[in-house]
């Protein structure tokens, strides 16, 4: 009888302990953000700064660090996502994504017309106010018969420094293999092996496009559950080139 | 044998925990159209002509919405979190009152242990499941009343991709689809409920053979947390639209379940002396 209440009472203590842990990771209590961390991150800036020193390339390590300090913070707000840049290999298990080109335009080009979806735009497609189209010409290649591409799932993210402004679902796109009877123009299918190019447009605020860094958030599952991290991309993109 | 089945199950389906289980969950099934389904309605009614119009143009349906396929509004969520105490409230309790009260003694002198046990099992699986969809049930006809059957499209379905279980039916057969989640539900919230059932041996208190169940299920669900696996915890794997993936993560978690209820209560049922 006594050893039965031990080994319920162990049961329970499991059980609560796991509980407990559970709700502390729901809360972000289990990741290296406590507050010692915290101080000693800040004061490592602090000292960083503080250096001051008059010399070039103390400058630019103190840039590197605080840029490094930024790219962490973003990786670490997006599930430690490692941030490539445009122009490192960017692929995973099912395609494979060269970005060629950024651009940004206040007429609708060669585009399914968006007027109604979201507002802000005129029934000839130009933008209306202080709203811009972004538009990324990427190829991508198909790596495994993954049975549906959804090109909004490659999302936008726009920060400054290391504080998110906005994120951008894709408004539209030129993808010509849209499949019947799905009305979406976001969704097609590629064979394995096989390579195409896309247009994606985004409905940017002006007022963003020419302080914020733009960084391409990949997941091709979309918002489902899982987490599939292992095939999420973040890409830095550069933007100086479109947008001055 | 026949009159023990017949006696527990109208036991079962009589009993003040049975009408609470009902009204508490047919109450959240009801908020969830009031609040959810209701201002899509009203939505898509006073949709412009222009936007139908519009190629790009998918109505809101109701296998998107209706509460066993959604998890995100705060009512489905409540549901399928206290759903081990719904399905243990009309009869899970029940061997732990026989017990005390002696009417377990008065059955078992007249008739054989077994049956005696088998039919409690079959009562409180057949009442649990059903105290879990009804509710659902009534969410569905409700929203029926609502909104539209049209087809899913996956434009408008974040949730259930090509990786999900059983997509394709979903996306071609809808109504199959929920009804194999309805079914999924009433075997689940059925075995869960019959869990209380091996927990009576256990323990001297009734409130611990009601809250076993839900302790098990949060249990797993905190554990799945813990090790990023929450997508096979029976909290998600009730849910038609969490994109569930594997089919096997079902059989395990029924088959974990069947053990722990079904061959403890019989095997310990074996060996309890009647008298």
């Amino acid at each position: 009888m006594k050893n039965s209440k031990v080994v319920k009472r162990i049961l329970l203590f499991i059980v609560a302990l796991v509980i407990l842990f559970s709700t502390a990771k729901s809360l972000d209590l289990l990741e290296d953000n406590n507050i010692l961390e915290q101080m000693k991150k800040e004061q490592n800036v602090e000292e960083t700064n503080s250096l001051n020193a008059p010399e070039e390339e103390t400058e630019n390590l103190s840039s590197n660090i605080v840029d490094n300090d930024i790219l962490e913070a973003i990786s670490c707000e997006n599930e430690g996502l490692p941030i490539l840049s445009q122009v490192d290999q960017i692929k995973n298990d099912y395609y494979g994504y060269v970005i060629n080109s950024i651009s940004v335009s206040k007429e609708l080009g060669d585009f399914h017309n968006p007027y109604d979806i979201l507002g802000n735009v005129d029934k000839e497609g130009n933008t209306v106010g202080a709203y811009s189209y972004i538009i990324i010409n990427l190829t991508i290649e198909c790596y495994k018969e993954f049975p549906e591409l959804y090109l909004n799932t490659l999302r936008i993210y726009l920060y400054k420094g290391a504080d998110l402004l906005r994120g951008y679902e894709a408004l539209t796109s030129n993808n010509t293999v849209s499949m019947t009877p799905s009305k979406s123009d976001m969704r097609c299918i590629m064979k394995k092996g096989e390579e195409k190019d896309f247009n994606i447009v985004y409905l940017v605020d002006d007022e963003y496009i020419e302080d914020a860094d733009f960084y391409l958030y990949i997941n091709n599952l979309g918002a489902s559950y899982g987490h599939d991290t292992e095939n999420k991309r973040l890409v830095k993109l550069d933007t100086k080139e479109a947008f001055n | 044998m026949k009159a023990i089945y017949k006696n527990e199950i109208k036991r079962a389906f009589t009993s003040l925990g049975m009408k609470l289980a009902l009204l508490f969950g047919c109450g959240i099934a009801i908020w969830h159209v009031i609040s959810v389904i209701v201002p899509i309605h009203k939505l898509l009614i006073s949709t412009p002509q222009i936007y139908i119009e519009d190629p790009l143009y998918i109505p809101e349906g109701i296998f998107n919405n209706w509460m066993g396929n959604v998890l995100f509004p705060l009512q489905s969520y409540i549901f399928y979190l206290v759903l081990p105490l719904l399905a243990v409230l009309p009869f899970g309790a029940s061997f732990f009152d026989d017990r005390k009260s002696g009417y377990y003694v008065n059955v078992c002198i007249r008739e054989k242990k077994e049956v005696y046990y088998r039919g409690k099992y079959f009562a409180v699986f057949l009442s649990g499941g059903l105290a879990i969809i009804i509710p659902l049930v009534i969410n569905l006809m409700l929203t029926s009343l609502l909104l539209p059957a049209i087809y899913p499209d996956n434009a408008c379905n974040t949730t259930i991709t090509c990786r999900t279980m059983a997509y394709e039916l979903f996306y071609k057969q809808p109504w199959l689809y929920v009804l194999m989640f309805l079914f999924i539900n009433f075997v689940f919230a059925g075995v869960i409920a019959t869990l209380a059932l091996s927990y009576t041996y256990y323990t001297e208190h009734k409130f611990g053979v009601m809250v076993a169940p839900f302790l098990i299920y949060f249990f797993l669900y905190s554990l799945m947390n813990l090790l990023d696996l929450t997508e096979y915890s029976p909290f998600y794997l009730l849910n038609g639209g969490t994109g569930n993936s594997n089919i096997i993560s079902y059989f395990a978690i029924f088959f974990m379940f069947f053990c722990l209820s079904y061959l403890i209560y019989m095997w310990k049922g074996k060996r309890n002396d009647v008298l």
